[in-house]
């Protein structure tokens, strides 16, 4: 196996969203060309960030929190994120919903990975019961409407919406990753013209793979329990069920194979806020494939997932 | 059913396509970033550590200048470690807001997926035998935090 010719590549990495964002290119072009693609794509990390960020006051979704009940006019980028968000929360009747914040900031998530600044955002009350119902999108003026203090969290969609446009920059390349964090897409084929082999890693121990996929322009990402703890109580982790305020406990991790991996990673969060059999049921109504891994690791798959198992 | 999914599908790709006609590239700092070259202020301890490769342009390196943010412009190495191996970031100051923070080496010594970000195939490799890349949930930069702190000091001297 692999004995053909090793196609010349480029890899590198960089942070953003508080993770590593790791790009390979597989080209024969000019290398000033294959960097400059790169840049660019980096810059999509960048942009996506800035706007979306509730870790930093002067992001364009900190600013609208500081704004109640009031229409506010927002970039492309914050409406499209935030119009999408809201989209899914709909279609998944709030087993993923972006005003989540307010919930994830009581339990701690809210320091600035670069700076380690912690901000508590003015518009914080965990008292008062806020959803995606409280927020409304008036598309013909692109403006953003909060009808309840609230706190807007699109740390799966902004990552995916950075991953999307990422790719188109690097979609005329002969092959490509960007690996976001565990946030996928593989465009191409590898180094070694063949299509991209990503694995999913174990759950419960972190240095193997529990299963290995093969596909080529799409998008994977698994949502799992086992990374990002409250620095209050660490028995919370990130996942939290909209509708009970609690971590969700039947799932250890959901990957979603998609074809933007915006709908990947909010897919796979709500496919784990449901657990298995609503998770994988949710998965086939949006029409993706997709695997959940139990505590006791069990796996449910959709119908045609085996399609892209190794 | 199906019909439901592709809804989905229409309304991410419609999304996607509307913030990247809105043209971000040229708009934000980080287009900045690539056409001129960040002064580098400070080595520290790092002889070895790539500069980030955005040399291509023919404009001169502007001098750092006092930004209205907290950190002068430039680009300021920093490097940490802990008892499973070590790392070296880049991080890039424009207009004195953080541009970019670039891993530009890291090291083990034994295999920790958790900070093999420079070399996945190698490092992936060697655990699995034959996949390109692992799906997993997100790690968070716990392992970078000191270096990138280290730079962060020198921004603010």
């Amino acid at each position: 196996m692999r004995t053909k010719n090793v196609k010349e590549s480029l890899v590198k990495s960089q942070l953003f969203m508080d993770t590593v964002v790791t790009i390979k290119i597989v080209s024969s072009h000019a290398k000033a060309e294959i960097e400059e693609s790169m840049a660019r794509a980096f810059s999509a990390f960048y942009h996506v960030e800035s706007v979306c960020s509730r870790f930093n006051n002067q992001s364009e979704i900190s600013r609208l929190s500081t704004q109640i009940g009031t229409p506010v006019p927002v970039s492309a980028t914050l409406f499209e994120a935030v119009n999408f968000a809201w989209e899914v929360a709909d279609f998944t009747e709030g087993a993923f919903d972006p005003t989540l914040g307010n919930t994830l900031v009581s339990y701690g998530f809210n320091r600035d990975y670069l700076t380690g600044y912690q901000s508590t955002p003015t518009s914080f009350n965990a008292n008062t019961p806020v959803n995606y119902l409280d927020i409304d999108l008036n598309k013909e003026e692109q403006t953003i409407l909060l009808r309840k203090p609230l706190v807007l969290d699109l740390g799966a969609i902004a990552k995916g919406l950075a991953v999307d446009l990422a790719v188109k920059e690097l979609a005329h390349f002969e092959g490509f990753f960007i690996d976001a964090g565990g946030d996928i897409f593989a465009g191409g084929m590898n180094e070694y013209d063949e299509p991209w082999r990503v694995g999913i890693r174990h759950p419960d121990k972190k240095e193997e793979i529990i299963r290995s996929l093969q596909l080529t322009n799409m998008a994977v990402c698994t949502s799992g329990s086992y990374e990002r703890r409250s620095p209050i109580s660490k028995d919370v982790h990130h996942l939290i069920n909209p509708h009970s305020s609690i971590p969700q406990s039947d799932s250890l991790s959901c990957t979603v194979i998609a074809p933007f991996a915006m709908m990947a990673d909010a897919f796979s969060t709500a496919a784990f806020i449901l657990g298995a059999k609503k998770g994988i049921h949710q998965l086939e109504l949006a029409g993706l494939d997709g695997l959940l891994i139990t505590p006791t690791l069990e796996m449910f798959m959709t119908k045609e997932m085996r399609r892209y198992l190794v | 059913m199906a019909k439901m999914g592709h809804k989905m599908v229409t309304l991410c790709a419609v999304a996607i396509g509307i913030v990247y006609s809105a043209g971000y590239i040229v708009t934000e700092p980080a287009a900045l970033a690539q056409n001129s070259p960040p002064a580098i202020v400070s080595t520290q301890k790092t002889p070895n550590v790539p500069t980030p490769d955005i040399s291509t342009s023919p404009s001169p390196t502007p001098s750092p200048v006092a930004a209205q943010g907290q950190y002068r412009d430039g680009t300021y190495n920093g490097q940490g470690s802990n008892r499973i191996g070590g790392v070296e970031v880049a991080l890039t100051v424009q207009q004195g807001k953080i541009t970019s923070c670039e891993i530009t080496n890291c090291w083990t010594h034994y295999s920790v997926s958790a900070i093999d970000p420079v070399l996945p195939r190698e490092v992936v490799a060697r655990q699995s035998g034959k996949v390109d890349v692992v799906s997993g949930a997100t790690k968070s930069t716990d392992a970078f935090r000191s270096a990138v702190q280290q730079a962060l000091n020198q921004a603010q001297a």
